[in-house]
């Protein structure tokens, strides 16, 4: 394993105090500015590593050596819910970062990059589902962390916007190559918008396929109906089922 | 519309109170009038309104002393387990103690009858404060909190900026509780405390009025201290909708 990746996982296991193994131990390197994708069905485990990366919680067992710093500059969090600050404006909510890291960044930027230049000053409750998203994608990003870790952040959306936020994260990337982790359950999510999909299964969660996916960029929405798509999806979802199976 | 209603109830049960009264000739010394009782209030409106002054005074002071300590301690306890462990059951035998039978003690201890009379006020008043912030620290985002982690935010900052504004529903809730349970402590304290003389509150003024069978000016009194206590709950209501307008759902919006 390379010794400048971003993050690099060694026999990394977590074992809840329930007994439930949710992870069993997984050697994973991330090189930096990659857009990797985990898929895999509900209980593989891919939050828990996704949390482990982060430092949200510690392993079992196996050691995790980061190449970022903490805080907002480091690292940038997307959760599956919006998880916005009910009580605070959208420009209050992305800038929230910069003011407990004291760093500096550009809310308005941020704002502008996900399309909400118009509604800084709007409270959360009165935004859409996707709207939301879009701000919790600007607080994510606004202080340019050298990883963004996203935790199925489009399942709860409909297909329309979720098409329409997945270009627009596309275009994101390819403007700034952050390292991106992003979890889903959907295979053609994973396969749209990442250049690694790592495949997990479930009892217990582990990894049983690397699969490098190499269309160039930039994607354009076109991508989704090529037969290089379709066949690349069928490569994804036949370790999957290989992985059930085993 | 809706607003009337209990307006015009109110004036139709008056009518009727009135109308027996006089009907069945009751003795103003048994139960008097409306009329008796607004004339009795008309002719000591500055005496009796001085005595609710002080009444205000305790009752104010006991819920803003309660709204600080209560949201304290409660930071306090959820702060810590051990803390919340150790000490969460001495607030509810706080609460559960009928607060008349400690004043004998807090009268031998304390000399001063406005201070008495607030400790009393205070810990009718503290309780529901301390529960419903407490639950409200405790209700703050998971998510949110594990991103305030990620960043790196101190004690703090994670205080101010999470856990406050997580509470303050809760505590707003709480402190429109804890209200009416201020003037209902003072009443209570002055009834028990025993207090008279031009300094004394509406309460003690009721007592003595109804000890002289003046039942007018006792229920004038009375009236004023449910008025109060409607006020007061109301004000709270405002503050709570003020405050939580743009973002909370129990916030009535135009």
């Amino acid at each position: 394993m390379s010794t400048d990746a971003a993050v690099t996982l060694s026999g990394v296991s977590k074992t809840f105090p329930s007994g439930t193994v949710a992870l069993a131990p997984v050697d994973l390197a991330i090189a930096p500015g990659r857009f990797v994708s985990l898929v895999g069905p509900s209980g593989c485990g891919k939050s828990t590593l996704l949390r482990l990366i982060a430092d949200l919680i510690v392993p079992s067992s196996g050691t995790i050596a980061r190449a970022w710093t903490s805080g907002p500059s480091g690292i940038g969090f997307v959760f599956q819910d919006p998880t916005l600050m009910p009580w605070a404006t959208v420009a209050d909510n992305v800038g929230l970062p910069l003011r407990i890291g004291g760093t500096t960044g550009d809310v308005n930027a941020a704002l502008a990059r996900m399309g909400l230049a118009d509604f800084a000053k709007a409270y959360p409750r009165e935004l859409s589902g996707g709207m939301r998203m879009r701000a919790s994608i600007a607080r994510a990003i606004v202080a340019a962390p050298a990883m963004l870790l996203m935790d199925e952040p489009f399942a709860a959306l409909d297909e329309f916007t979720r098409f329409g936020l997945n270009d627009d994260l596309l275009a994101l990337w390819n403007a700034h190559r952050w390292t991106v982790v992003f979890v889903t359950h959907s295979i053609r999510e994973a396969v749209f918008l990442s250049e690694r999909v790592i495949v997990m299964s479930p009892r217990p969660g582990r990894i049983v396929g690397d699969v490098a996916i190499q269309f160039d960029q930039p994607r354009t929405a076109a991508l989704r109906n090529s037969h290089a798509f379709v066949d690349a999806c069928a490569r994804v979802s036949g370790l999957l089922g290989e992985g059930l199976a085993a | 519309m809706k607003r009337l209603l209990p307006l015009a109830f109110g004036l139709i049960a008056l009518a009727a109170w009135e109308a027996a009264i006089r009907i069945y000739q009751v003795p103003e010394y048994i139960m008097p009038s409306p009329r008796a009782i607004a004339q009795a209030f008309g002719k000591d409106s500055g005496d009796l309104l001085a005595g609710l002054l002080v009444t205000l005074e305790v009752t104010v002071a006991a819920l803003v002393l309660a709204a600080f300590t209560g949201a304290g301690l409660a930071f306090l306890l959820s702060q810590s387990k051990l803390a919340e462990q150790t000490l969460f059951p001495y607030a509810i035998i706080l609460q559960v103690t009928p607060i008349v039978t400690i004043a004998p003690f807090i009268i031998i201890w304390v000399s001063n009858v406005f201070v008495v009379l607030l400790i009393l006020a205070w810990m009718a008043a503290i309780f529901p404060i301390i529960s419903n912030t407490l639950l409200g620290l405790k209700s703050a985002d998971p998510n949110l909190r594990d991103l305030f982690r990620l960043y790196g935010a101190s004690r703090w900052q994670t205080a101010t900026r999470l856990l406050a504004p997580s509470a303050l529903p809760y505590f707003l809730g709480g402190l429109r509780i804890s209200g009416g349970l201020a003037l209902i402590g003072t009443v209570v304290a002055e009834m028990v405390a025993g207090t008279s003389g031009a300094r004394s509150g509406l309460a003690s003024r009721l007592l003595e009025a109804s000890y002289r069978l003046e039942l007018a000016r006792a229920m004038a009194c009375f009236a004023l201290l449910s008025a109060t206590g409607l006020v007061l709950y109301l004000l709270l209501d405002a503050l709570s909708n003020r405050l939580l307008q743009h973002w909370h759902e129990s916030a009535r919006t135009e």
